[in-house]
């Protein structure tokens, strides 16, 4: 080969076109990967933290021989996320399965027209309240939203037992939530709103911005913050509570609002997506999450969800939903509520109460 | 094989001015800029909320103000360290450089997360250094300051033996000092500037460390309103603000008569021996680190002290590692070559350079987020037959690498200026084609900076966390983003395993890279 090497003592062409070489192998290894995609297979985009949903997909596998390609999310920094993903992708979808943490993100999946109904047999003895009443989402294993409190900042009899506790001067500059906006901090206000009305709605969250609460980027900041003592109480998911408990913080869980209100249960809601690429496969994995086999290790995963069927044997540290007051509100609307919210008076809040 | 030659392009062409350098570069730059055009023009026209102008400006004035801060801190300190660091030799210099590199491959949430976690972990109280606007700032200095360091040594290394002792002839160390920094000044600061342009699309550190800015309020219509017309009208009003701010800027420092003169082609200087600069400079570049490597990364991995997860951890290495390589070479790949391809286009015309740069900082103050999802909705539209092309690792690798053209086509430019023309004359005058002169001259000569060119964008598209969540076929996870999508709810432990892990493994990277340049010497500026 011809090759002048230059005064300074450059290299030879011939690597550089090794590394031709080797781009083009990997090119083609793009492609092939593409070509050769698994027919037995389904595509899940997940909004349920990673370590919950994996387990649960590789069950899935084990029994059925179907293989599931789990793209999961986290709200741990605000993404731009899957569901701007599925919209998006609305067109030409990749997703067969939609599983989200909250039936929220379901409803607006449907209100833009990207589920398809799916009545799953294994629904049968699932509440109703959970679930769309066509069938576009269905809602299984649940979470809460709970008051969680540091013990070395907060005696026992002490403890807030409402979420208007979080306005109590006493915890000026003391409390926490993460931003009204997103996740289910997002739902949680749609939910106050709509059980207190709007004024009072609109006065809880000025009371919080007057008595300095702080806005934070997540539920799992929320979590760090009180666990560290940098806020006294926030309010979170079960899932962010049960965490910190595990690792030893000092810190406790308080159901709220159990002589009054409720607390507000956040059932996990899974979609059929329309024209979904592998339809079959979706609805035997969404039979699969729907039953109370998966209800169970959800339950008994780290997640510590509570079955919302009744019968289901969840470890004690799961609060049963019969033994919680729930707060009494219409999933199916929540959405169409929050967008109103989200565009109006949360929108403006949120802005002026960023730090 | 006469009549063939006599058809070929001369290697002049490299040389002369022409109509067609604008024609090319502006048809390349466009096929970047069409993913984000795609998003912007399905939403044109569709309903949409109305930009909030008072919450707006006033989050685009807090990021402008953190911009401003990371830009000036960046250059301020990495202008002056990068040209001593090139200038005097001292204990430790080589690891020193190669663990500057580290903050680079981190995502800037995880050391965000890590800046946070080091405040709650030593109880530093809310209002300290580590929080609101002197923590985001902290967060996205991390990275724009390694960049600075960089550019201003490679500066330095472009100077010969005879120009370094000119200096010294004329005056003392602090002469050839100043000299140098004046140097290094036009590239240096440019990089500062694209430093702070790249933390107003980045919502993470700032959301993290208590300082919204506007990449929230992009975040909010994205993510909470679901409204891309919105976001869209948002980014646009964005990059306008920027450009106007910065494109004056951008054109002053590219008339600097310094960047068409840098040295030609040479053996760089030798790093001079001073007893001040050998003890001095290790305790710069320390407090350097401490700032940038070591308080984040101590935050983010004090849970290891109760345990060490190392089977799990392991696991989700094995998990992601491949198409974490995967996308990290290609987008540095890509990047080189079409970065390459613009330089030699802009060449040595001046207009041209100036419109290189100028459309550099447009893209780079695009959000990754318009991007990812124009390219979504191109590969939701386009036939099926470009499936491959527009969905799956490809298409993450090729956003990726054009996420950091910019940085890529910075850096070739500047490569490209210090070629000396007569290559291209000699070349002519023996009668070689351009091809040849490019496979047996030009390449050969550029292929070492382009392997660093390359590596810088491999590692900052490594730690890119919008693109790859948005545009990642299933089961394709990067390894940053496994951490970032399992940190959610997984014990503290884990999370900090995975982040040591990544970053042992960047730091191997960099290791090989470094091994590599000191066996092969040629991998230099």
């Amino acid at each position: 080969m011809e090759t002048i090497i230059l005064a300074n003592g450059d290299i030879p062409m011939s690597r550089a076109i090794t590394v031709l070489h080797i781009c083009i192998s990997f090119f083609l290894s793009f492609i092939t990967e593409s070509l050769c995609a698994q027919i037995k297979e389904v595509v899940v985009y997940s909004s349920v933290d990673d370590v919950f949903a994996r387990p649960i997909a590789e069950s899935f596998e084990k029994e059925t021989g179907i293989k599931v390609k789990l793209v999961p999310d986290t709200e741990e920094t605000k993404s731009t996320g899957l569901l701007n993903r599925l919209i998006a992708e609305k067109n030409r979808p990749q997703a067969d399965v939609f599983w989200s943490g909250d039936p929220i993100r379901a409803a607006i999946l449907n209100d833009k027209g990207i589920a398809a109904p799916y009545t799953s047999s294994e629904a049968k003895d699932l509440p109703k309240l959970f679930s769309h009443a066509e069938g576009y989402w269905t809602g299984f294993s649940a979470r809460a939203r709970v008051i969680l409190y540091n013990k070395k900042l907060i005696p026992k009899d002490k403890a807030p037992d409402s979420v208007m506790d979080l306005l109590d001067p006493g915890y000026k500059g003391k409390a926490c939530i993460a931003n009204p906006l997103f996740g289910t901090t997002s739902m949680h206000a749609a939910a106050l709103f709509e059980v207190l009305g709007e004024q009072k709605g609109k006065e809880f969250f000025e009371g919080l911005a007057k008595n300095n609460a702080k806005m934070v980027s997540s539920n799992g900041e929320v979590r760090r913050r009180v666990a560290s003592g940098d806020c006294a109480l926030g309010v979170t998911d079960t899932d962010d509570a049960y965490q910190a408990i595990r690792e030893g913080k000092p810190v406790e869980i308080v159901y709220p609002d159990q002589e009054g209100m409720g607390t507000l249960i956040v059932p996990n809601a899974v979609v059929l997506i329309k024209g979904a690429p592998h339809p079959e496969q979706a609805k035997k994995l969404i039979d699969y999450l729907l039953s109370s086999k998966v209800e169970k290790m959800l339950a008994e995963s780290e997640a510590a969800q509570m079955p919302v069927r009744s019968g289901v044997k969840a470890p004690a540290h799961v609060k049963s939903l019969e033994s919680l007051k729930p707060m009494k509100v219409n999933y199916s609307q929540l959405a169409n509520r929050l967008e109103a919210l989200s565009q109006g008076f949360l929108r403006e809040w949120a802005g002026r109460n960023r730090s | 094989m006469g009549r063939k030659e006599q058809v070929l392009i001369s290697p002049m062409v490299l040389e002369q001015k022409s109509g067609w350098r604008i024609i090319g570069m502006s048809l390349i730059l466009l096929l970047a800029l069409l993913p984000s055009l795609a998003l912007v023009v399905s939403v044109s026209g569709s309903s949409s909320q109305a930009i909030l102008l008072d919450t707006f400006w006033q989050a685009l004035s807090r990021s402008l103000l953190l911009a401003l801060i990371v830009t000036l801190v960046s250059l301020l300190l990495g202008l002056p360290t990068g040209v001593l660091i090139g200038l005097y030799e001292f204990p430790g210099r080589r690891i020193f450089l190669a663990l500057l590199a580290l903050p680079l491959l981190i995502p800037s949430f995880l050391w965000a997360i890590g800046l946070l976690m080091f405040r709650l972990y030593f109880e530093l109280g809310s209002d300290g250094l580590f929080a609101g606007l002197s923590g985001a700032s902290m967060g996205f200095i991390s990275l724009s300051l390694p960049l600075v360091i960089y550019t201003s040594f490679l500066s330095v290394r472009t100077l010969s033996q005879g120009q370094v002792d000119s200096a010294l002839l004329c005056g003392s160390q602090y002469f050839l000092f100043k000299q140098t920094l004046k140097l290094s000044l036009p590239y240096a600061s440019l990089i500062a500037v694209f430093g702070g342009v790249l933390t107003l699309s980045d919502p993470g550190p700032g959301q993290i460390l208590g300082y919204a800015g506007i990449a929230t309020e992009l975040l909010v219509s994205f993510s909470a309103l679901y409204d891309f017309s919105l976001a869209a009208r948002q980014s646009l009003i964005l990059i306008g603000v920027i450009l106007f701010l910065l494109i004056p800027v951008v054109m002053k420092v590219s008339q600097s008569p310094i960047l068409g003169l840098l040295g030609r082609d040479f053996k760089p200087a030798q790093a001079i021996i001073n007893p001040t600069a050998s003890w001095s400079l290790p305790l710069i570049v320390s407090l350097i680190l401490l700032f940038t490597v070591l308080i984040p990364l101590t935050g983010l991995t004090q849970p290891l002290l109760r345990e060490f997860p190392f089977k799990r951890a392991v696991q989700e290495v094995l998990r992601t590692i491949n198409d974490t390589l995967l996308y990290s070479f290609f987008a540095g790949v890509i990047a080189t070559v079409i970065g390459l391809f613009l330089s030699m286009l802009a060449g040595r015309d001046n207009a041209a350079r100036r419109l290189l740069l100028a459309a550099s900082l447009f893209l780079l103050s695009i959000p990754p987020a318009v991007s990812a999802l124009g390219m979504i909705l191109l590969g939701s539209y386009a036939p099926v037959w470009m499936e491959h092309l527009l969905r799956g690792r490809f298409a993450v690798a090729l956003l990726l690498g054009l996420r950091f053209l910019p940085i890529a086509t910075i850096l070739s430019l500047r490569k490209i200026g210090t070629s000396s023309p007569t290559w291209a004359q000699a070349a002519s005058l023996h009668g070689l084609s351009l091809w040849k002169y490019l496979k047996i001259i030009l390449l050969p000569w550029f292929f070492p900076s382009g392997v660093l060119i390359g590596f810088a964008v491999a590692l900052l598209a490594t730690a890119d966390i919008t693109t790859i969540v948005l545009l990642r076929p299933p089961d394709a996870d990067s390894f940053p983003l496994a951490i970032f999508t399992i940190m959610a709810n997984a014990p503290e432990a884990l999370v900090a395993a995975l982040c040591l892990f990544y970053i042992g493994g960047a730091a191997l990277a960099i290791a090989a890279i470094t091994w590599i340049g000191s066996n092969y010497g040629k991998f230099s500026a």
